[in-house]
C-alpha cells in the first residue's frame, strides 16, 4: 500500500457533479427531518451538559457584583423559575446546579473566584450535600464540570456559544431529535418518540412533566434511593464536610457574598426518611450553627410543600412560577 | 481550535479564500504561516513561544551543523535534541518526575517536599518537537541539506492541518512541495473536502457518538463490570481510539490537499496485521517510523546480536509508551507492546520455515490473534489507574455471560461496528483508500458523502476533544 493522498496520483471523479450531487441530498434529507421532528413537537431544546453549565457559569462572572448564583443538585433546578425569580430582585439569576451531584465542588469554584461578590443560595437536599464522603452517589460530575469551564480559552467559549445559538435554532440539533433516540422508537413503535420529560432551557431552568413518568417512579422509588444513598449526619465525616463548608463560608464572607442555605421541601416517604437520618434540630441545628449564613427550612414554609411531584423530591414543572414566588418570599423575609 | 469546530470551519474558510487568491506564493507562505500561530494560539497563546523556541533552535542549529564537521557537528546536534526535549521534559514530563522523585524519597526514608507547581501541557508539543528535531537528525546524517528558506521551514513545523497531532512529517518531504506553487487546485479541492467529511464522520459519530459513551459506561465502572462488558468496553474503545485518531489523520490529510499540500497516510488499515511487526507499520506510521529511524537504529536497530536486539525493541517501545503521555501506564503498554514484538521474532526464528503459517488461513488466525491481543493493551492504554486496569483485565479472563454496566443495544452496536471496522481493514488490508474510494461511480460517491454529512449533523452529541491531544 502506497502512502499518496493526491488527487493527482490517479483518475477523477467528476467532483463539481459529486458535489452537487451530496449537498443536495444533504440539505433535502436534513431539511425534511427538520420538517418532520418539529412537526412531531420536538422542537428545539437544550442538552443540559458541562457546555450548557459552562456558559452559565462564564455569564455568571459578567455580573460577578449583582449575579444571584443557584447552587444544588435537581431539586433546586426543577424548582427555580430563573426569570420570575430575576425579576422579582431585578438582578441576573445564575442557574448553576446540577442533578445528582454535591455542589461542594461549585462552592469551592465559587469562593475561589475573586470576580464573585453577588449573593449565592445554596440548596441542601441531604443525601447530595454531602457525598463527598459517600462513593455511592457521583461526585465527580460537577467537579469535571468545573474543571471543563475553568479549563475553557477564548476560542472555545466563542464555539460554546455559535453550539449554543444553533441548538436554541435547529429541531435536528436537539438531544431528542438525535438519531440514536430515534431510530430505536421508530423501530418499535413506528413513531417518532415523544418529548423527554425533561426539557431544558437556555438558562438551565430544567421541566419535568411527571405525567409522562412510568408508574414506578413514584415517592416509594424515591424514597428507596434516598434509603440507599443518604449518609447518616451522625457520621464523623459530616463533621469534617462541615468544616470544610465553613472555611469556603467564611472565604465568601469576605469578600462580600451574602450566602443562604436552603432546605427545599420533600413529602411523604422521601419526607419521612429524611427526617430519620437528617433530624432537622441537630443535622441542620449544627449547620445553622456552624456557618455564617442565612437559612430557609422548608418546613417553616408549609405552603411550599402543596407544590411537589409524585416522586416526593422535586416540584412539578406546572407549579414552578408558583413556587418560585413563594421563595422568593422566603428569601425576602431573611433581607434579601 | 479543533477541526470538529464550527468556530475551526470559519478559520479554515478565510484561510482557503486567501490561499486561493492570486498572490505570490511568498505571500501565500507568509499567510499559511501567521494562519497556523493564530491557530495555536487560540488554545494558549504564550505557547506560541514554544513552537518559534524550537523552531529557531533547530533552524540554527541545522545551519550550523551543516557548516561543520565531527565533534563541533555533533555539539549542534546535541544542543538541538536537548532544547526540544528539554522542552518536552520540563512540559510533558514535569509532574510525573516530581511525583516519581517524591515516591522514591519517601521509599529511601528522606522526607522531601516540593512546592506544588501548575505545569500546563502545551497542545502538540510531541508532535513538534519530534518534527522539528527529525530534521535537525536528517541534516547531521547528510540526508538532507538545511531549508534555504526560514520561512519554509517555519510551516513545516507549523502547519496548522498537522500541527498538533500530526501526521509527523519530515522535512525533505514537506519542504520541497514548499518550493513552488504547482497545484491542481480543482482537483484536489474536491478530493481534500471528501476527505475532511470522510474524517469527521469517523470522529463525530463513530468515536463520540456511538463508542465513546460505551467506553465511558465500562472504564469509568471497572469494578461493577462483567467479563462481556469488559470485552465489549474494550472493543469499544478500540473502535474510538482508531476512528478519533484516523478521523483526525484524514482530516489534516484533507485540509492540507485543499491546500495544495501531500501529507502521509497515519493508518494503512491496521487491525488487519498480521503480527506486531506488522501492526507498527500500520497504526500511527509516522510515529513509528520516527521512532524506528531515529531510536531503534540510532541503538543499533537488529546490527548487533539477538539479544541486543531484543533489548533494543523494548526500549524503543518503552519510551514510545512514555511519548504517549506521563504515566507508568503508557510505560506498561509500550513494554507490552515491546514484549509481543520480541516474542514474535522469537517465534518467526522457531517456525518461520513451517509452510502452514505461510497459508492464508494462518495469515487469517494470526491477524485475528493480533487484534485480540493488540485489544487487550488498549486497556493499559485507556485504563483509569493500574487498579482500574488489574481489575479489568481480571474480569475479562473470568468468563461469565450478562452484562451488568452495557445493554443490549450498547453491545449490539459495539460488535457491528467491530465486525465491520475488521471487515473494511481486512478488504483495504492492500489497497488504497484514495484509489478504491474514487473508483467508486461518481453518483456512488456522492451518495456515500451525503449520508456521511446527514449522520454529522444529526449527531449533535457533546464536543469532545480528540484523544491525541492530551499526548
Amino acid at each position: 500500500m502506497t502512502l499518496s493522498t493526491s488527487s493527482s496520483d490517479s483518475a477523477q471523479p467528476p467532483w463539481h457533479k459529486v458535489w452537487a450531487v451530496a449537498l443536495i441530498l444533504s440539505l433535502v434529507v436534513v431539511g425534511s427531518w427538520e420538517t418532520l421532528v418539529r412537526q412531531a413537537n420536538l422542537g428545539p431544546e437544550y442538552n443540559d451538559n458541562r457546555s450548557l453549565w459552562a456558559n452559565a457559569r462564564h455569564t455568571l462572572n459578567d455580573h460577578g457584583d449583582n449575579a444571584i448564583a443557584l447552587l444544588g443538585a435537581s431539586r433546586l433546578q426543577y424548582a427555580v423559575d430563573v426569570q420570575t425569580m430575576s425579576d422579582a430582585f431585578e438582578r441576573p439569576v445564575i442557574q448553576l446546579s446540577v442533578e445528582g451531584t454535591s455542589a461542594l465542588a461549585l462552592l469551592e469554584n465559587l469562593a475561589a473566584d475573586p470576580r464573585f461578590r453577588g449573593t449565592l443560595i445554596y440548596s441542601i437536599a441531604p443525601a447530595f450535600s454531602f457525598s463527598s464522603i459517600h462513593p455511592r452517589i457521583e461526585t465527580g460530575k460537577q467537579r469535571e464540570w468545573v474543571q471543563h469551564y475553568l479549563g475553557q480559552s477564548r476560542s472555545r467559549r466563542m464555539e460554546q456559544s455559535m453550539r449554543l445559538y444553533l441548538q436554541g435554532l435547529l429541531a435536528f440539533r436537539s438531544p431528542d431529535a438525535q438519531l440514536t433516540r430515534v431510530l430505536p422508537s421508530v423501530l418499535n413503535t413506528g413513531s417518532l418518540p415523544d418529548r423527554d420529560q425533561k426539557t431544558t432551557f437556555a438558562n438551565r431552568v430544567l421541566h419535568k412533566d411527571y405525567s409522562k413518568l412510568s408508574a414506578d417512579v413514584d415517592e416509594l422509588g424515591m424514597a428507596q434511593f434516598y434509603l440507599e444513598n443518604s449518609v447518616p449526619y451522625i457520621q464523623p465525616e459530616f463533621a469534617v464536610v462541615l468544616n470544610y463548608m465553613n472555611t469556603l463560608v467564611q472565604l465568601l464572607r469576605n469578600k462580600g457574598v451574602d450566602v443562604y442555605f436552603v432546605r427545599l421541601p420533600s413529602s411523604a416517604e422521601v419526607k419521612l426518611i429524611e427526617s430519620v437520618l437528617f433530624p432537622r434540630p441537630t443535622f441542620w441545628g449544627l449547620m445553622e450553627q456552624r456557618l455564617d449564613a442565612r437559612f430557609i427550612h422548608a418546613d417553616d414554609y408549609p405552603e411550599m410543600a402543596g407544590f411537589m411531584s409524585q416522586d416526593g423530591s422535586h416540584v412539578d414543572s406546572q407549579h414552578i412560577v408558583e413556587f418560585t414566588t413563594l421563595l422568593i418570599g422566603a428569601l425576602r423575609e431573611n433581607q434579601l | 481550535m479543533a477541526f470538529n469546530s464550527l468556530i475551526f470551519l470559519i478559520f479554515f474558510a478565510v484561510v482557503l479564500g486567501l490561499h486561493s487568491l492570486p498572490l505570490r506564493w511568498q505571500i501565500k507562505k507568509t499567510n499559511l504561516l501567521l494562519a497556523s500561530y493564530v491557530f495555536y494560539a487560540a488554545w494558549n497563546p504564550p505557547f506560541v513561544l514554544l513552537l518559534w523556541i524550537s523552531t529557531l533552535t533547530d533552524w540554527f542549529a541545522a545551519r550550523r551543523m551543516a557548516e561543520s564537521e565531527g565533534g563541533r557537528k555533533l555539539v549542534f546536534l546535541i544542543m538541538s535534541i536537548a532544547v526540544n526535549l528539554g522542552l518536552l521534559g520540563y512540559f510533558k514530563y514535569g509532574h510525573f518526575i516530581e511525583e516519581n522523585f517524591l515516591v522514591l524519597m519517601s521509599m529511601l526514608g528522606v522526607e522531601y517536599e516540593i512546592s506544588p507547581g501548575n505545569i500546563i501541557l502545551p497542545l502538540g508539543i510531541s508532535f513538534y518537537t519530534f518534527q522539528s528535531m527529525s530534521y535537525s537528525f536528517d541534516v547531521y546524517r547528510k540526508q538532507i541539506r538545511p531549508a534555504d528558506s526560514m520561512l519554509d521551514f517555519a510551516l513545516y513545523v507549523s502547519f496548522f492541518p498537522q500541527l498538533v497531532a500530526g501526521p509527523i512529517l519530515r522535512a525533505g518531504f514537506f519542504l520541497q512541495q514548499l518550493a513552488e506553487d504547482n497545484r491542481e487546485r480543482v482537483a484536489d479541492l474536491g478530493w481534500g473536502i471528501a476527505l475532511i467529511v470522510v474524517g469527521m464522520f469517523e470522529k463525530v459519530v463513530l468515536a463520540d457518538g456511538l463508542l465513546a459513551p460505551v467506553v465511558e459506561t465500562v472504564y469509568g465502572a471497572t469494578a461493577a463490570s462483567s467479563s462481556t462488558d469488559a470485552w465489549i468496553g474494550t472493543l469499544a474503545f478500540a473502535g474510538q481510539i482508531f476512528f478519533d485518531f484516523n478521523g483526525y489523520s484524514v482530516i489534516a490529510v484533507g485540509l492540507a490537499l485543499c491546500l495544495g499540500f501531500k501529507l502521509p497516510w497515519n493508518f494503512l488499515s491496521p487491525y488487519a496485521a498480521v503480527g506486531f511487526s506488522d501492526f507498527w507499520r500500520r497504526w500511527h506510521v509516522t510515529l513509528s517510523s520516527w521512532l524506528r529511524d531515529y531510536l531503534y537504529i540510532s541503538l543499533g536497530g537488529n546490527r548487533r546480536g539477538k539479544i541486543r536486539t531484543y533489548g533494543n525493541l523494548l526500549l524503543t517501545m518503552l519510551l514510545g509508551g512514555l511519548w504517549h503521555g506521563a504515566s507508568w501506564l503508557f510505560v506498561l503498554w509500550g513494554g507490552a507492546h515491546g514484549l509481543l514484538l520480541v516474542l514474535e521474532r522469537l517465534a518467526l526464528h522457531l517456525f518461520g520455515g513451517v509452510g502452514f503459517f505461510k497459508s492464508s488461513l494462518a495469515k487469517f488466525f494470526i491477524g485475528i490473534l493480533t487484534f485480540l491481543l493488540v485489544c487487550l493493551t488498549w486497556v493499559l492504554f485507556r485504563a483509569e489507574n493500574l487498579d482500574a486496569a488489574r481489575q479489568l483485565f481480571a474480569v475479562m479472563l473470568q468468563p461469565s455471560v450478562g452484562l451488568a454496566v452495557t445493554n443490549l443495544s450498547q453491545v449490539l452496536t459495539v460488535l457491528g461496528i467491530t465486525a465491520s471496522l475488521l471487515g473494511t481493514h481486512w478488504f483495504m488490508r492492500n489497497r488504497e483508500f484514495s484509489v478504491t474510494l474514487r473508483n467508486l461511480p461518481w453518483p456512488a460517491i456522492g451518495l456515500i458523502l451525503a449520508s456521511m454529512i446527514v449522520a454529522i449533523l444529526l449527531s449533535p452529541g457533546e464536543e469532545r476533544d480528540f484523544i491525541y491531544f492530551e499526548f
